[in-house]
């Protein structure tokens, strides 16, 4: 019931009654504002990302083109990782076990490895073991009915555990060479390593999905409205519970690839990550009560990310005041959005009492000065 | 305790077109035995109620009667305990939402219908989306809308692709209606749909509801509203703390009989004199 004066005073509700209604000016303005909104946010990071290649642009060696291969092999395993976390965020879900799945991907890849296993059975296995990760997560979820926050608060403690037990504190190398290159080279022809141009493919099958599929629509309905979705006949449960596994795969697929771009696994892998993954989805214009953004507006924040650290990297700026920033980044995502709502909000508001004045005024001064109150 | 369920005859007074005749045959939907417990609350009794196709039946009853727990059983929201839904004379389990819409049932519920930041095409689509090769039909949804909303008379909104939002209370209520009969739904049932809404407004929500029967829908109206029950309903069924206690032709009720059956479960007032079966614990 945001604006509720702004509508109820420019509708004429009759059935068949003469014509379409004058829409009110206040009605007007607000028909596309979700869409408005939404592409506000994606300029901004445009903008943003301008202001970041200036500033890059100032810092020695940035604008070099094997530093595109270096911000993309920086990013690549993030990225990926937080293609599925935004359809989880999307339905108002979260996952934070997403690095520590990462981690457990990576030591059991080794550990496997180590004891002889050969590599492409050992990363089956591995991606197996990541969707029966992400299922653990969707059943808690979605049959258990617990908040997601605390249920992957605990796995992300649980899969590192795992993960210590299974490798210690040691590690294992020795991978085929023929795969660690990707760590080393760029995709042939091109600047971008080889992670960072498996998340620009599965960018567009996420975009496409999100944004032209029956399931996208569920998804931002999900988020938006739960039980209304539900009434609809869409399967919430379902959905939650498959993008989890679908989570939990990618995760570990990602695993593998940082494995790899290392060639050394061991259980700390990724530590910490899972909140420069949560930034990006958020930076990307995606809200955190879910049923909105876009997959467009991800891969914009990566690039904005990924961009100011290495930028950072480069200045020789300390890594606690990267974080500060990647914090900074994050509350940032959060505010701008809910404050610039509230704004609208507000001047809904004032709008419909601007009009009651207005209709008040030629007769009762007095009545205008209490509602102006 | 269950008490006859009154043949139903179309009624004279309002509009003698072509509309079938209500209720010859078998009714659409029958429940037999329905019985609904949540803990130690028993909501629903051995209720019995047939809804005929072609009509609008009433569902009347006080705060805490049973009414929305009644429909939410139709709907495949809530399972009942036992007893049996007999869809078409065929008996069927109606488990989720989708089970429902896949028989022909449309809920309207009272706020739940519509997702406030979706536009009109999307939410009349919404868990039903048109596709081809997996993609979204914009177009295609988008001409079916207006269709629909044409159809039914619906010709105040400024542009179907306004999100619901933006529209006022009879907008959304008319929207949640056309959303429910894009389906080539049997049924409709409508959870308090003037709640909320003003006189006018009340009006054309009253008069799409009346459409909807004179298509031929079966159409279950939940409401404590007397005006509207009186306004638009060819039966009225009156449920009280859980029980049916009466289900008759509007013809042969007045306000007040309605309003004693839902207080007290009994009438002594004599409309038509056949009255004695009060329904006793």
């Amino acid at each position: 019931m945001l604006s509720e004066p702004a509508i109820a005073v420019s509708q004429e509700p009759l059935l068949g009654g003469p014509g379409g209604t004058e829409p009110g000016p206040g009605a007007a303005s607000r028909a596309p504002r979700s869409w408005r909104s939404l592409l506000r946010w994606e300029t901004a990071l445009v903008f943003c990302l301008v202001a970041t290649l200036i500033y890059g642009a100032g810092v020695p060696h940035f604008m070099s083109s094997t530093n595109i291969f270096y911000i993309g092999i920086n990013m690549g395993e993030i990225a990926i990782m937080a293609l599925p976390l935004t359809l989880i965020i999307m339905t108002g879900e979260i996952d934070l076990s997403v690095a520590s799945m990462l981690g457990l991907s990576s030591t059991l890849l080794g550990y496997l490895f180590k004891h002889g296993w050969p590599i492409a059975l050992a990363m089956v296995v591995v991606l197996i073991i990541g969707a029966a990760g992400g299922a653990l997560n969707g059943f808690l979820v979605t049959k258990m009915k617990l908040p997601s926050i605390a249920v992957t608060i605990g796995t992300l403690t649980l899969y590192r555990g795992i993960a210590e037990i299974i490798l210690g504190t040691g590690s294992v190398t020795g991978f085929p060479s023929s795969l660690t290159k990707i760590g080393v080279v760029p995709i042939a022809h091109t600047k971008l390593s080889y992670s960072i141009g498996i998340f620009l493919v599965l960018a567009v099958v996420f975009a496409v999905v999100l944004h032209a599929t029956p399931v996208g629509r569920s998804i931002f309905a999900i988020g938006l409205q739960s039980e209304a979705a539900h009434f609809s006949g869409i399967r919430v449960e379902r959905i939650k519970f498959t993008l989890f596994v679908l989570s939990g795969l990618i995760c570990s697929f990602a695993g593998i690839l940082w494995t790899l771009r290392f060639a050394t696994s061991r259980f700390d892998a990724g530590t910490g990550l899972e909140l420069t993954v949560v930034t990006i989805v958020l930076f990307g214009g995606v809200s955190i009560f879910g049923g909105r953004g876009s997959i467009l507006g991800v891969v914009l924040a990566v690039v904005i990310v990924g961009c100011i650290q290495e930028a950072l990297t480069l200045k020789n700026v300390a890594a606690e005041v990267q974080n500060i920033v990647t914090g900074a980044l994050l509350l940032i995502s959060v505010i701008v959005p809910n404050s610039a709502d509230g704004i609208q909000r507000l001047r809904a508001r004032s709008r419909g009492r601007a009009r009651r004045r207005a209709q008040l005024r030629p007769t009762d001064l007095a009545t205008t000065t209490t509602t102006e109150r | 305790m269950t008490i006859d369920v009154a043949p139903v005859k179309p009624e004279p007074g309002k509009q003698p077109n072509d509309r079938p005749p209500a209720g010859s045959g078998e009714p659409l939907l029958s429940l037999r035995g329905i019985n609904k417990h949540f803990g130690a609350v028993q909501a629903l009794t051995e209720v019995d109620l047939d809804i005929p196709a072609g009509a609008v039946t009433a569902l009347a009853g006080d705060n805490g009667a049973g009414k929305s727990v009644l429909i939410k059983c139709i709907a495949g929201i809530h399972s009942p305990d036992n007893g049996q839904v007999l869809w078409m004379g065929q008996p069927v389990h109606v488990r989720t939402p989708r089970d429902a819409s896949a028989l022909g049932i449309e809920t309207v519920h009272q706020d739940l219908a519509l997702c406030d930041n979706l536009d009109i095409v999307q939410n009349m689509f919404l868990g039903r989306e048109r596709t081809s090769h997996f993609m979204l039909q914009e177009e295609d949804m988008e001409k079916s809308a207006g269709a629909t909303l044409k159809s039914l008379a619906v010709t105040t909104v400024r542009s179907i692709r306004q999100p619901v939002a933006s529209l006022s209370g009879g907008q959304r209520q008319s929207v949640a209606i056309a959303k429910a009969v894009l389906w080539n739904s049997k049924l409709v049932i409508m959870d308090e749909p003037t709640a909320a809404l003003g006189v006018a407004q009340t009006t054309m929500v009253l008069e799409l509801v009346r459409r909807l029967a004179d298509r031929g829908l079966a159409v279950l109206l939940v409401s404590h509203n007397m005006n509207d029950v009186f306004q638009v309903a060819d039966r009225v069924a009156v449920l009280r703390l859980g029980r049916m206690v009466a289900v008759r032709p509007t013809a042969e009720m007045d306000r007040q009989i309605v309003v004693d059956l839902m207080t007290t479960g009994a009438s002594s007032r004599a409309r038509p004199a056949q009255e004695p079966q009060a329904g006793e614990a």
